[in-house]
């Protein structure tokens, strides 16, 4: 019942990794959102509601500035890279599997919860506007 | 669990909905307040069939589970009942009646009365919910009125704040004036949602200064320890040692706590090691069983401030994970 010391501390650098990962989203997720409410596209939509389709759209417009442009191809190559659905998926397999293997009246929430947390650090930036996962299990 | 703990020194609680259910009874999302809710039931009161089977559902484990030390009445969350003639008085006199069903099984057990807003009982509920404060008061009244039929040292779990749901510290109602007049002859610990973790949701969280500040509002009442829930408690450690440190001392200061816990831990009071811990409340706070999470923004700049070494733009806070991440791994090697 009581962990030992060794997994408690395996437990602790689990979750520095995965907080780790996440803020280095969260953050190029923020920056990408300031760079487009600042153009002129988009300064009626709030930069919560901005989504990396969005990204793609003004990237192939070329109405940005060359620096400009370069610094959200780069973000948006790092979203792509970081490959939320797969951060969904091994956050699930680690905590969460045995609702899929098991299905229970919470399995059809399990959705909402992944995203409340993830959506923290910028998931609905990728979901193109969607308040659902991508993800099917 | 129980006969893992006794051997140990542990007394376990066992706490449950006292009319709570699987698969018997009324489906609670039938009730407004729980539409869509997860399928639990609940036995009703009026119906002689489900009273029968409640009672003799406790005469059942409370036989079955004689290891267990402490037996907590819990008014529901989710459970009572919300039907005409339901009320905060009718989990008050089914309390007293389980008690006596498991203070005949076993009879060193001790009770444990839990308020917790009187969830669930009573029509109003339906609509209002904690909202109808003057239904929460007529049960403390009640309970006050019947106070002496609860078995011989039975213990309340009462929270300064009963009426709001929110942490101990009083935000729009306050239990102080009951926990006075039942604290001048009975044991009162607190039941407060502060370490708590969300129920669903797996994050380690450093709330040791929420804590204090809790402990420090229930230590001028006549409040003795308490039961802190956690719905994580294998993630929860930090939480738990500082609730139990500050139920012993509530003027026990955080650095205090945060030194004697990575000693413990860890073998070492470095100061690198303990500022890692703040650092876990980037993810969101509390939740409620796998219901649509609370919009909840990072705020990575503030993360950052008073701390030189992070300081800077809003991009050191993501880099500083990264040396907490070398700080544990560093420490792992001197400890593991």
């Amino acid at each position: 019942m009581l962990w030992s010391t060794e997994r408690y501390v395996a437990e602790l650098l689990y979750f520095c990794h995965l907080y780790e990962e996440n803020r280095t989203l969260g953050l190029e997720v923020e920056r990408a959102r300031q760079i487009l409410s600042e153009q002129h596209d988009f300064a009626n939509r709030s930069p919560q509601e901005l989504t990396f389709q969005d990204a793609k759209r003004e990237l192939a417009s070329g109405h940005l500035n060359p620096a400009t442009q370069s610094e959200l191809a780069a973000l948006v190559a790092k979203i792509q890279d970081a490959d939320m659905p797969a951060m969904k998926e091994r956050f699930v397999k680690k905590h969460y599997q045995i609702f899929y293997d098991c299905p229970n009246e919470f399995t059809a929430l399990l959705p909402q919860l992944l995203d409340g947390f993830f959506n923290a650090f910028g998931a609905d930036f990728v979901t193109s506007g969607s308040n659902k996962s991508l993800i099917k299990y | 669990m129980a006969s893992y703990a006794r051997p140990r020194g542990i007394a376990v609680s066992l706490l449950n909905g006292i009319n709570s259910s699987v698969d018997a009874g009324t489906l609670l999302s039938t009730v407004k307040s729980y539409e869509g809710a997860p399928k639990y039931r609940y036995l009703s009161p009026n119906k002689p069939a489900e009273l029968s089977l409640m009672l003799q559902l406790w005469d059942y484990w409370s036989k079955q589970l004689p290891e267990v030390k402490m037996w907590a009445m819990f008014a529901g969350d989710p459970g009572g009942c919300t039907e005409k003639g339901c009320g905060p008085g009718t989990y008050v006199d089914l309390s007293i009646r389980i008690s006596k069903i498991i203070k005949k099984n076993n009879p060193g057990a001790q009770i444990d009365f839990t308020v917790w807003q009187f969830f669930g009982w009573g029509p109003t509920w339906e609509t209002q919910m904690r909202k109808d404060s003057a239904r929460i008061d007529r049960g403390f009244r009640y309970l006050l009125a019947y106070l002496q039929d609860f078995p011989q040292g039975t213990i309340y779990g009462i929270n300064i704040n009963e009426f709001t749901g929110a942490h101990t510290v009083p935000d729009g109602g306050s239990a102080v004036q009951y926990i006075d007049k039942i604290g001048a002859t009975h044991l009162i610990h607190t039941w407060t949602p502060s370490v708590t973790e969300g129920e669903g949701w797996i994050n380690h969280h450093d709330r040791v200064p929420g804590i204090l500040v809790a402990r420090r509002a229930e230590a001028r009442y006549p409040i003795a320890g308490g039961i802190s829930d956690t719905m994580t408690p294998a993630l929860n450690f930090l939480n738990q040692f500082a609730c139990a440190d500050a139920y012993w001392n509530p003027d026990i200061t955080e650095s205090q706590i945060m030194e004697s816990y990575v000693e413990g831990v860890f073998g070492t009071t470095s100061v690198d090691l303990i500022r890692i811990f703040p650092w876990f409340n980037a993810a969101p706070a509390v939740g409620y069983t796998f219901e649509k999470g609370h919009v909840w923004n990072v705020d990575y700049p503030s993360d950052s401030e008073g701390d030189d070494r992070r300081s800077g733009d809003a991009r050191s806070a993501a880099h500083a994970l990264s040396f907490s991440f070398s700080d544990v791994m560093v420490y792992r090697e001197v400890r593991c």
